[in-house]
């Protein structure tokens, strides 16, 4: 495996810029998680590093060696020696599993049952489906042939397009499972493209936001979802409270009282970031936190199951604030409660209104 | 922003706007090789000047032909889309008792030399000799199978969960074909009518022995005549200038729909519809449809055969030597005219298919432009250009078979077309990431899954190279006979006896070869239905 290094990609179609500056270097034998919303570019970014189409500037290189350079240099995408897993797998239907796993191999190899059967054991399915159709599996299964076939030929790089889409909640765990325990017993190099933030936050080791096709923030999945770069990001990688506050001295004052920043921010009026667990309900009588002690109406729960989801509404505040909670034992709606804000937030300098 | 997301995902997915420029530029090479002989007309009208051009159009004629021309064309290309598209349906989707002998005997038509079914219908009615009427049925009758495998063939390559889907929501079968089914084969059913339209404005073999007029038939005295070369080719302007308006007619109404599959996974295999106690009248109604398109020729040749007088037939024997040369040349020339069609229409196909622009459309339309020449003045252009520019392909059998394969062309594109638009552009995806070049790609993934557009194509070419008489006679090498131009030569003397052995020989090859498509459906069956 090798790592991918992609420098000032830009793509258009017509007038209409798809990807624009992007940066992107996947260190050998990790998982980079491209997050981006639909039309956000990731699909365009993938077939470029893949080799389906040419950027317009920029430079791909695949373990140092340069495979795409805009105007001078295209390696096909068939010699470039990297994986793909296309969305919902694209296994052949011509074809049973087995001949579909072996179809990128050598031609004296693609009869070889024990390497066929060693890829079908890396993404943990039996020996026995290398008979089968392709059209007698599941679809979690199918995603894990289409693994299989990527890996068996022995790539570079492995890239996936939203591998888990359209799965049920279970068969999208097991097959998560199986493809980054394949992933990982190959050391493969994998990047992997989704629009869904929890997928990208628990399978990249790092996470990279495509928006509007750039690369606003690459990070590791914590300090993504903890320092986002802007407000937009904050939003996208998950539930976000946003109050207006005040900067003043490293430290800013809003509703919920004077709160920490994580990090330092000019004074002036910002945008207050908390993530709805750091919001905590306070019995009366402790406040060890700095953050003042602020009463609060409770106007309703959402259950989750582990989980829950308390809407808050501050007298001074328009919008209701929204808590989780692992707690199962909470006051009932309507009460009155004392809210303390834990560990520090993140503040965002105001725009000037237009 | 969701819907510019999608389009962008699928715009990604179909392989990006910009054609490859290898593809593109075979693209152009083999549309330039088609579009050779108009251009070729086209200078040739004009060599006599525009007066003489002018003179030949304002001929007191030319408005009667125009008028036969278009109103056989008007009449006999709904009639054959709605027998194809029905028989297509019933046959592909429902559980008809015997469905592939009923497909391999709808196809049979479309294979029958129209010569012979020219002179058969001649014979049969002789009270309509020259009428609107029998020109409108042969035409009908004839060609209703170009939209019947077409139409097969595309819904062989429909997602189930579509119909199941409508059929969730609350429709009835019958509005489920009209609401769900009939859009998604119509690209199919487009391409299917644009063939009949299109023979219809050039044909000359089915009407010769009706002594119908049209723009093609006159062209064709013209030449017979030796009238005027520049004459005819203005003439032939006419039948080009109605081609570019159904071929334009055609691409707007097609849009741009694009109905390949995106991502659904793996398909299930179709479902079928019971007939129930609509099977009699269904089975009566396909048996009326064979009847008028294959057994009014068939049965004409068996009388032939049967009632001539044993004196007739020991004289034709004379002429059985001339059998077992004429087919091995028949069958070697539709088999390299299939080959090179092939190999012309698959990177016409695969542009039309993946991308999209002017230069795919201008490519994919001009190569159905020639199409719009009659067989004969095709031929003749083809033979100006190699007497002119490329002496040593004169006369020879290369040059035969590339003109038919020129002239037959548009066939394989649609048949093609209408298969590898159902490939999930991802299977051809994965297998180049996997490191198969782009010929691996098409032998090892699409040429498989695009199989019965394949045999499809290779079938339509073969046959209609077989039962092609105009183009073979300007261009056969020297000495040298097919089946066809030996019916031609027997049964203008009225020796029919002696004739009717090559005719049968020509119906059982293209007979064969239609078995061979639907043996290629009977893989593709089993493999659905594993």
């Amino acid at each position: 495996m090798a790592d991918l290094r992609c420098e000032g990609l830009a793509k258009a179609y017509g007038a209409r810029a798809v990807l624009s500056e992007v940066d992107l270097l996947v260190r050998e034998g990790t998982t980079t998680a491209i997050l981006g919303a639909s039309g956000s570019g990731k699909t365009t970014l993938l077939r470029l590093v893949i080799g389906f189409i040419e950027p317009d500037s920029g430079t791909v290189a695949i373990g140092g060696n340069l495979v795409a350079d805009a105007g001078r240099l295209h390696v096909p995408a068939h010699k470039r020696s990297v994986g793909y897993v296309a969305q919902e797998g694209a296994l052949f239907p011509h074809l049973t599993v087995g001949e579909n796993v072996s179809f990128g191999l050598p031609r004296g190899e693609r009869r070889n049952s024990a390497r066929i059967g060693a890829a079908l054991d890396l993404v943990g399915l039996g020996r026995d489906y290398a008979d089968r159709r392709s059209h007698e599996l599941s679809g979690g299964e199918q995603r894990r042939v289409a693994l299989a076939r990527a890996l068996a030929p022995g790539p570079r790089l492995v890239l996936l397009d939203e591998p888990f889409s359209g799965l049920d909640a279970a068969l999208r765990a097991e097959t998560r499972e199986a493809v980054l325990g394949a992933l990982a017993a190959q050391g493969a190099t994998a990047v992997l493209v989704t629009h869904d933030q929890a997928e990208a936050l628990s399978t990249g080791r790092e996470v990279a936001v495509l928006r509007s096709g750039r690369l606003v923030q690459t990070a590791a999945p914590s300090t993504l979802y903890r320092d986002p770069a802007d407000l937009d990001v904050a939003r996208f990688v998950g539930d976000a409270v946003v109050i207006p506050g005040r900067a003043d001295a490293g430290e800013v004052d809003c509703v919920l009282g004077r709160l920490r920043l994580r990090e330092p921010v000019g004074d002036g009026p910002v945008d207050v970031m908390i993530r709805p667990e750091q919001l905590r309900l306070a019995s009366s009588g402790e406040g060890e936190s700095r953050s003042r002690l602020l009463s609060a109406r409770i106007v309703g729960y959402t259950f989750f199951g582990p989980e829950t989801m308390i809407q808050l509404a501050i007298d001074s505040q328009p919008a209701t604030l929204v808590a989780r909670t692992l707690d199962h034992d909470l006051p009932p709606a309507g009460e009155l409660v004392a809210v303390e804000v834990e560990g520090p937030v993140r503040a965002y300098p105001r725009e000037a209104a237009p | 922003m969701t819907v510019a997301g999608h389009s962008a995902r699928q715009r990604g997915a179909s392989g990006g706007a910009d054609p490859p420029r290898g593809l593109l530029a075979i693209g152009v090479v083999v549309a330039c090789i088609i579009a050779l002989p108009v251009a070729i007309t086209i200078v040739q009208a004009f060599q006599g000047g525009f007066a003489a051009a002018a003179d030949a159009l304002g001929a007191p004629s030319t408005p009667r032909l125009l008028r036969n021309t278009v109103e056989v064309a008007a009449l006999a290309t709904p009639i054959a889309g709605i027998i194809g598209v029905a028989s297509a349906w019933f046959v592909e989707r429902t559980r008809l008792p015997g469905r592939r002998i009923w497909a391999l005997l709808l196809v049979a038509p479309l294979t029958m030399p129209l010569f012979v079914t020219s002179y058969a219908w001649a014979n049969l009615t002789p009270g309509l000799q020259g009428s609107f009427l029998q020109a409108t049925a042969i035409v009908a009758f004839t060609y209703y199978p170009i939209v019947f495998l077409l139409v097969a063939v595309s819904l062989r390559g429909l997602d189930p969960a579509l119909e199941e889907t409508a059929r969730a929501l609350g429709l009835g079968t019958w509005h489920i074909f009209f609401r769900v089914v009939l859009p998604q084969v119509r690209p199919a059913v487009l391409g299917g009518l644009l063939l009949v339209a299109l023979d219809t404005l050039i044909e000359f073999d089915a009407f010769v022995a009706l002594k119908f007029q049209t723009f093609a038939t006159d062209i064709y005295n013209q030449y017979r005549l030796g009238f005027s070369v520049s004459g005819a080719a203005a003439l032939s302007f006419m039948s080009i200038a109605l081609c570019a308006v159904l071929l334009l007619g055609e691409a707007w109404l097609r849009g741009n729909a694009n109905y390949t599959r995106v991502s659904l996974g793996i398909r299930r295999a179709t479902v079928r519809y019971e007939l129930g106690k609509m099977t009699l009248p269904v089975v009566a109604g396909l048996t009326v449809i064979i009847g008028l398109g294959l057994g009014i020729p068939v049965g004409t040749l068996v009388n032939w055969l049967l009632s001539s007088s044993h004196s007739a037939l020991s004289g034709a024997s004379g002429n059985l030597q001339y059998l077992l040369p004429a087919t091995i040349t028949s069958v070697l020339l539709g088999g390299a005219a299939a080959l090179v069609a092939i190999m012309f229409a698959l990177p016409v196909a695969a542009l039309a298919v993946r991308y999209r622009g002017w230069r795919v459309t201008a490519v994919e339309r001009t190569a159905y432009l020639a199409y719009a020449l009659p067989d004969l003045v095709g031929a003749i252009a083809i033979a100006y250009a190699a007497s002119h520019w490329a002496r040593f392909a004169y006369g020879s059998f290369a040059l035969l078979v590339l003109a038919e394969a020129v002239l037959f062309v548009p066939f394989a594109i649609v048949s093609l077309r209408a298969t590898l638009g159902q490939i999930e552009p991802a299977l051809e995806d994965s297998a180049r990431a996997l490191g198969a070049g782009p010929l691996a790609t098409l032998r090892r993934v699409t040429g498989p899954l695009a199989r019965p557009g394949f045999l499809a194509a290779a079938m339509l070419v073969f046959a209609f190279t077989l039962g092609d008489i105009s183009t073979t006679q300007v261009l056969l090498p020297l000495n040298s006979y097919t089946l066809g131009t030996e019916f031609q030569a027997n049964s203008s003397s009225i020796a029919f006896a002696a004739a009717a052995p090559f005719a049968a020989v020509l119906v059982v090859l293209a007979m064969g070869s239609a078995w061979v498509v639907m043996g290629g459906f009977g893989e593709v069956r089993q493999l659905g239905d594993a």
